[in-house]
């Protein structure tokens, strides 16, 4: 029982990342990145090849990583995104899964299809009261742990959080504060980019590299950003512990390749019962 | 060269169905069906499975896969359909990886990774194999002109003017009494049905299926495909998809002739033009190059 | 509280949406420290009259002056930097911030004059909406209309702006909280900030005016005194009721 609650802790702790960053981007854009998953795989790409090719620290490369998505993040804003900021939500979703399409393939094109793995010494996995803890889940759980506390304080106490805030909010209203929207924007792409790159690392740590593990991960971090109310951020990452904890519970009476089917039936059920979320108060929908 | 024309001309067809489910669907619907591939793939197993393990009679299972895939199709688009339509692009993708997933490991029904081959091809007993293809051919030409003309009937009917105002202003023609929820059903289950026919002449065209045969991309050139022709055009889809299954077909033979090229390589930089060419479309080219019928008189039709 | 507030002044607007104008010609002046109110009846082009105030709308022709500085190049923000607040006609909060955190946005990206520590610019702002001060932690989605309203005007007041533009404030209100708001608005006049608003109840908002303004079709039928226009019988008939 304990050891399910490591293991599910660890699924939603990884899928914490990037739901946020999703539901972060959905707040301000209002429209759903389907391109998410690419940025958590070009995330572990580039921080692989930062960590083995350069023979760099691990933590240096998954550093390079992070920094290198962001910046893909807000080019790719400003390349496809910004010209298309008047159009509908669904356009930009039609575009976003373009721009995941050739992302993955940039990656194939450099990477190929083998599955590789990052250069990190082997430790031997510790025991706490019988419940076995290997040194990958500590990584995971002291990053993520940071960088939600990071963002958290950002956008708690200081001017930018509450600039991103407050668009989110009532763009029209932000404007006249003279809040200038492409800045926050970019901030946010940033902020989005590095989270989701920072999930592929762990992602690669916990399991492997390869071109289509962000594309695994999808629809998790769709479901847990919808379990949050898919425009809030911090309810997000609690929707994200929601969803590792049931996949893994799912594991004693589910064969484990179906975890994204219990990811599937929990959306649907969410979204005809609940569709502001587990924890959100009802918000109109159309 | 006539037998690779007419296997070339197939793959069209089957491709010309899929843009022309989605362009029902998304392109004058407003739903965006990410899931395709799922659908299309349910299309082709529930009818090879139909033939091979109870031997049923390949139009009588066309038939069924048919019926059923837009059965399940309008029950996966109730999921989200009272919510914002973005919903519905995750519903349907989850539900397409579903179906992979199960019919990858419930062999006991699906023959699983192995896959379901020996799928008879409808008049099979009437026709020597020689002109196997032409008639698979024949039958897929049929099909398509049936599904383009019925397409055609139901773009210029007052449904098809109300589905394009629900995709425009859902507001508006909730508040002239029509049912959203409705409308969308319909329109996302015809665009099932469209699938279920495309997924089934799959099945006989290659007459093995297995579970790697069916992916995301085939969703990508579907749009690809609606996002050229012109959304909500089914002249200009059925044109873009012609030209698109020649270029990608085409495309294979620059391995030949491209020093260096394998063919790994070539599916990733295809895939790169298509993810990109669809972005740059979307951007400077919105409206496609084909034009949809207008729109002007909908509010008439509302009425009535 | 000492700021000397900024005369604000239009000449010739003609401004609309998509190329249609909705205004047609529209002049006039507020003079620093007066409160004018322009009044007219529904669709008359009132919002679209603040909005171009405000820069969130591009006027055809006609220019805004800021005292003697033309503002009609500015964007919404710049114009926000140069000394105009704004409180839009709904959706005038951040509803899921709380109401310091509302009044802290008021500041933050805009250059207040002269600079003043938050802390005491604050108090100065919650000294005249006292009603606020316990709801500091609240999330600004959950209060009345008639306190949002309050939170809304005393963000818009935080940089200490020169002049300050209200669509219909009283809309929505009880009658008692409408007259409480008036009170209020003739309180900020004093502190030595020009009011620009939009009001639908006539008589309460030219009554607690200098100047008033009645626009009809986007063109100013009648600009004059508050009380001339109070007293004016065309106005009475049209607006009162007859009385
Ligand atoms: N966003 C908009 N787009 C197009 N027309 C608008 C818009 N907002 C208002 N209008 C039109 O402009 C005219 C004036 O509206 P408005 O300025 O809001 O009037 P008021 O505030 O005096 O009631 C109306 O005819 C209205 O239909
Ligand atoms: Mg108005």
């Amino acid at each position: 029982m304990g050891q399910l609650l490591v293991n599910g802790l660890t699924t939603g702790l990884i899928l914490a990342l990037p739901a946020l960053a999703l539901a972060l981007s959905f707040s301000v854009l209002r429209f759903a990145n389907y391109a998410i998953g690419s940025y958590v795989t070009v995330g572990a790409f580039v921080t692989w090849w930062a960590n083995v090719a350069l023979a760099l620290p691990f933590w240096v490369a998954a550093i390079i990583g992070s920094v290198a998505v962001a910046s893909l993040a807000v080019s790719i804003d400003a390349l496809v995104y910004r010209h298309m900021r008047e159009r509908s939500g669904l356009t930009l979703l039609v575009a976003s899964m373009g721009v995941a399409i050739a992302l993955e393939n940039v990656v194939r094109l450099f990477a190929g299809n083998s599955p590789r793995s990052f250069d990190v010494p082997v430790a031997r996995p510790q025991r706490f009261f019988d419940i076995r803890v290997n040194q990958e889940q500590l990584i995971i759980l002291i990053t993520v742990l940071g960088a939600l506390i990071l963002v958290w304080l950002v956008f708690r106490f200081t001017r930018l959080g509450r600039a991103m805030r407050a668009v989110a909010d009532n763009a029209a209203l932000a404007s006249v504060r003279g809040i200038a929207r492409g800045r926050v924007i970019a901030v946010v792409w940033a902020l989005s980019g590095g989270l989701s790159a920072l999930a592929g690392v762990l992602i690669g740590l916990d399991t492997s590299i390869e071109p289509q593990m962000g594309w695994n991960y999808l629809l998790p971090i769709f479901t847990a950003a919808i379990l949050g109310g898919i425009a809030s951020p911090m309810a997000a990452v609690a929707g994200a512990l929601v969803l590792g904890m049931a996949e893994e519970v799912s594991t004693l009476f589910l064969p484990p390749h179906y975890r994204m089917i219990v990811a599937f039936v929990i959306m649907a059920a969410l979204l005809m019962l609940r569709p502001w979320g587990l924890f959100g108060t009802k918000w109109v929908q159309r | 060269m006539i037998p690779y024309l007419i296997a070339t001309l197939s793959v069209v067809v089957i491709f010309t169905l899929a843009g022309l489910a989605l362009n029902l669907q998304w392109g004058m619907g407003g739903l965006v069906n990410f899931g395709l591939f799922g659908f299309y793939m349910l299309g082709a197993y529930i009818c090879g499975l139909l033939v091979v393990r109870w031997g049923l009679n390949p139009l009588v299972a066309m038939t069924l896969a048919i019926l059923t895939t837009a059965a399940i199709s309008a029950l996966v688009s109730l999921i989200s359909i009272r919510l914002s339509e973005d919903y519905l692009a995750i519903v349907t993708l989850g539900f397409a990886e579903c179906i992979r997933l199960f019919i990858s490991y419930e062999d006991w029904l699906t023959f699983g990774t192995l896959g379901v081959s020996g799928i008879t091809r409808p008049f099979a007993g009437l026709v020597s194999a020689q002109w196997s293809d032409l008639a698979f051919i024949i039958l897929a030409i049929s099909a398509l002109c049936v599904v383009y003309v019925v397409l055609s009937l139901v773009s210029a009917s007052p449904f098809g003017r109300l589905m394009r105002a629900t995709r425009d202003d859902p507001d508006i023609v909730g508040s002239l009494g029509r049912s959203v929820l409705t409308i969308r059903l319909r329109s996302f289950a015809l665009g099932g049905a469209i699938l279920g026919l495309a997924g089934s002449l799959h099945a006989f065209y290659y007459g093995y299926i297995d579970p790697t045969q069916f992916t995301p991309i085939i969703t990508a050139y579907a749009f690809m495909a609606v996002v050229v022709g012109g959304r909500g055009s089914n002249p200009g889809v059925l044109l873009a998809a012609f030209v698109l299954v020649f270029v990608l077909e085409g495309s294979r033979f620059l391995v030949d002739y491209v020093p260096g090229l394998d063919g790994a390589t070539l599916a990733s930089l295809r895939l790169i033009a298509v993810g990109t060419a669809l972005v740059v479309l979307l951007i400077i080219k919105p409206a496609g190059f084909g034009r949809e019928r207008p729109t002007v008189r909908a509010g008439s039709d509302l009425k009535n | 509280m000492s700021v000397t507030a900024k005369s604000l002044t239009a000449t010739g607007l003609v401004a609309g949406y998509g190329g249609q104008p909705v205004l047609r010609g529209v002049s006039f002046t507020a003079h620093a420290g007066e409160i004018l109110t322009v009044v007219g009846p529904n669709g008359s082009g009132k919002s679209t009259l603040i909005k171009t105030v405000l820069g969130l709308i591009r006027p055809i022709e006609g220019r805004i002056l800021l005292d003697e500085e033309d503002i009609t190049p500015l964007s919404p923000s710049q114009r926000a930097n140069a000394g105009i607040g704004y409180v839009p006609q709904e959706a005038n909060v951040f509803p899921n911030m709380t109401v310091l955190e509302n009044l802290r946005l008021g500041v933050d990206f805009i250059q207040q004059r002269p600079a003043k520590r938050f802390d005491r610019r604050l108090e100065e702002v919650l000294d005249l909406f006292p009603e606020i001060r316990p709801k500091l932690s609240t999330r600004a989605g959950l209060l009345s209309g008639g306190q949002r309203q309050m939170v809304a005007m005393a963000s818009a007041l935080m940089p200490e702006p020169f002049l300050l533009a209200l669509d219909e404030p009283s809309a929505g209100l009880s009658p008692r909280n409408a007259e409480l708001l008036f009170k209020i608005i003739s309180r900020i006049a004093r502190t030595g900030v020009t009011l620009f608003l939009i009001e639908q109840n006539t008589r309460l908002g030219l009554g607690a005016s200098d100047t008033g303004l009645v626009l009809v079709s986007g063109e100013v039928k009648l600009s004059g005194t508050a009380s001339d226009i109070l007293g004016n019988p065309a106005i009475r008939r049209l607006y009162l009721g007859g009385a």
